[in-house]
C-alpha cells in the first residue's frame, strides 16, 4: 500500500473514534449506539486488508482512550484482542466472504468485546481501580443491531459498487446444462 | 496437502500477528503505567480536542434538532407550574432585590471590599459519555490552566452542575450531578447550614438524600451547594425539588430534583477557581 492510503487508513481510524467517543455522546437516540469502529474492521478483515484493520484498530482505540469522557477502559487493547480473534474466526472457521459469513463476525466482534469491558470492568474492581463501567446487556444488543445493519450496508455497497465479493461465474447462456 | 500447508501458513502469520500485538500492548500497558506516556498523552489530547470540539459541536447540533417536544396538555401543564413558580419567584425577587440595595448602601458606608475569592475558567465540553446512565464529559482545559479535582463547574453565572473527577495536563472530566458516583452536600435556598446530600441515579436524574425529619422541605424549593466541600463554594443552584418522597416515619427524608437547566444540550461551561490557584499568581 502507498504512504497516502496508509495515511488515508489513519485519518479514517481517528475520525471513527472521535465518531464514536465525541459525537455519539452529544447525539440524540439512536446515534449512541452506532459504532462504526467494529463493522469497518470486519470489513476490511473481509477484505483481506488485514494489516490495515489491525491500524485502523490500533489508531481508533487509542483516539477512544485519550477522549472519552469516562476513564479510560483500554480501548485499544479490547479492539486488538477483537481483531485478533475475529481474524482467526475469519480465517479458520468462517472462510467464506459471504453476508452471513460477515453477519457472524460482526456479532461474534461484538460479544467478544462486551465479554472484555466486563471482564475489564471486573478486574479493576479487584485492582480497585476506580470509574471503570461497562454497558448494559440491551445496550450491546442494541449496539449489535445497528452493526449487523452497518455490515449488511458495507457489503452490499462494496458489491454493487466493487464487485468485491461476486463469485466469478463465466457469463454462458445454460451454464447447468450438464448435458 | 496444500490445504495443509495454507493452513499451516495462516497459523504461522496468526502467531507472528499476535506476537506482535501482544509485545505492542505490553509495552504501552508498561509505559501508561509507569507514567513515561503522560506528556504523549497529553500532546495527542491537545492535537485531538479541537477536532473532538467540532465533533460534540455537530452531535449537539443534531440533538437539538431531533429534541422531543412536549404535547400541548403536557406544556398547559407545565406552564401552570411555572406560572405558581414565577409568582413566588417574583414576591422573592423584590424582596430580594431591595436587600441587595441595603446590601449595597451598607457595605459602602463601611468602605467593605468585595472579595469573592473565585475566578471562572471558560471550558469547551469536547467528549460526552455514551452510556446514558453515566453523565460525564470532557473539557478542554486541565492542570496547565490550574484545575484540580473537585472544582465546581457551574454555568449561567451560578447553576452547579457537576464537580472535575479526572485532570490531565490539558483536559479534565466532569462528573454531572446526576451521574451514579456523583455526590454533592446541599442546603436550603438561604438558610447556610447543611441538609444533605444529592446523589445522582443516572439517566438525568437525582435525588436529595439524608435530610432529616425535622427539616422543612417542599416541592419548588432551591437547593444550593452548602460551601462544605472543600473547593465548591456555598450557594450555586443545584436544583429545584420536584417532590419530596417517603413516609414520615423514615429517618431521612429523600426527594427527587429537578435540574434548572438540561446539560445535554451545552458546549461551554466555566470552572470555578479559587484566585490562589490562579497559573499566573
Amino acid at each position: 500500500m502507498r504512504i497516502s492510503s496508509w495515511i488515508m487508513v489513519g485519518a479514517a481510524g481517528v475520525v471513527c473514534g472521535l465518531y464514536e467517543t465525541s459525537f455519539a455522546g452529544s447525539a440524540p437516540w439512536p446515534w449512541m449506539f452506532v459504532r462504526l469502529i467494529l463493522p469497518v474492521a470486519v470489513m476490511l478483515l473481509l477484505l483481506n486488508r488485514q494489516s490495515v484493520a489491525y491500524v485502523f484498530l490500533a489508531l481508533s482505540g487509542i483516539t477512544v482512550d485519550l477522549i472519552s469522557a469516562t476513564n479510560s477502559d483500554f480501548a485499544i487493547l479490547r479492539f486488538m484482542l477483537v481483531i485478533l480473534i475475529i481474524d482467526t474466526l475469519s480465517e479458520l472457521v468462517t472462510t467464506n466472504r459471504s453476508l452471513y459469513a460477515a453477519m457472524i463476525l460482526i456479532a461474534a466482534a461484538r460479544l467478544i468485546n462486551y465479554f472484555l469491558l466486563y471482564l475489564i470492568y471486573y478486574l479493576g474492581g479487584l485492582l480497585s481501580i476506580s470509574g471503570l463501567t461497562y454497558e448494559s446487556f440491551f445496550q450491546m444488543i442494541y449496539a449489535l443491531a445497528f452493526d449487523l445493519i452497518i455490515t449488511a450496508l458495507l457489503f452490499i455497497g462494496f458489491t454493487l459498487f466493487t464487485r468485491r465479493f461476486l463469485i466469478p461465474i463465466p457469463p454462458v447462456i445454460n451454464r447447468y446444462d450438464t448435458t | 496437502m496444500s490445504k495443509k500447508l495454507n493452513r499451516k501458513f495462516i497459523m504461522h502469520r496468526r502467531s507472528k500477528t499476535a506476537l506482535i500485538v501482544s509485545a505492542a500492548l505490553i509495552a504501552l500497558a508498561i509505559l501508561h503505567i509507569t507514567g513515561l506516556l503522560i506528556p504523549v498523552e497529553d500532546a495527542g489530547r491537545s492535537m485531538l480536542a479541537p477536532f473532538a470540539r467540532i465533533t460534540n459541536i455537530l452531535g449537539t447540533m443534531l440533538s437539538r434538532r431531533f429534541e422531543k417536544h412536549d404535547s400541548l396538555t403536557q406544556c398547559e401543564e407545565k406552564v401552570t407550574d411555572l406560572e405558581h413558580s414565577l409568582t413566588g419567584i417574583s414576591v422573592d425577587y423584590v424582596r430580594l432585590r431591595s436587600l441587595e440595595e441595603e446590601n449595597a448602601v451598607l457595605r459602602k458606608t463601611l468602605g467593605y471590599v468585595q472579595e469573592k475569592g473565585y475566578d471562572a475558567v471558560m471550558a469547551h465540553i469536547i467528549s460526552r459519555s455514551v452510556d446514558p446512565l453515566q453523565s460525564t464529559f470532557m473539557i478542554d482545559r486541565g492542570a496547565s490552566d490550574g484545575l484540580e479535582i473537585g472544582m465546581a463547574s457551574i454555568i449561567e453565572d451560578g447553576v452547579y452542575i457537576g464537580k472535575i473527577t479526572t485532570i490531565h495536563q490539558r483536559t479534565a472530566i466532569v462528573t454531572l450531578t446526576s451521574d451514579p458516583s456523583s455526590r454533592v452536600a446541599i442546603s436550603l435556598s438561604g438558610q447556610h447550614r447543611l441538609i444533605g446530600l444529592v446523589e445522582g441515579k443516572g439517566n438525568g436524574t437525582a435525588l436529595a438524600t439524608l435530610i432529616p425529619q425535622q427539616e422543612s422541605l417542599h416541592e419548588n424549593d432551591i437547593l444550593v451547594t452548602s460551601g462544605t466541600e472543600e473547593k465548591i463554594p456555598a450557594n450555586l443552584i443545584v436544583g429545584m425539588v420536584n417532590k419530596v418522597l417517603g413516609l414520615p416515619t423514615d429517618p431521612f427524608k429523600i426527594a427527587t430534583i429537578e435540574p434548572l437547566i438540561s446539560p445535554n444540550y451545552l458546549e461551554e461551561v466555566a470552572i470555578l477557581l479559587p484566585k490562589a490557584l490562579r497559573p499566573n499568581q
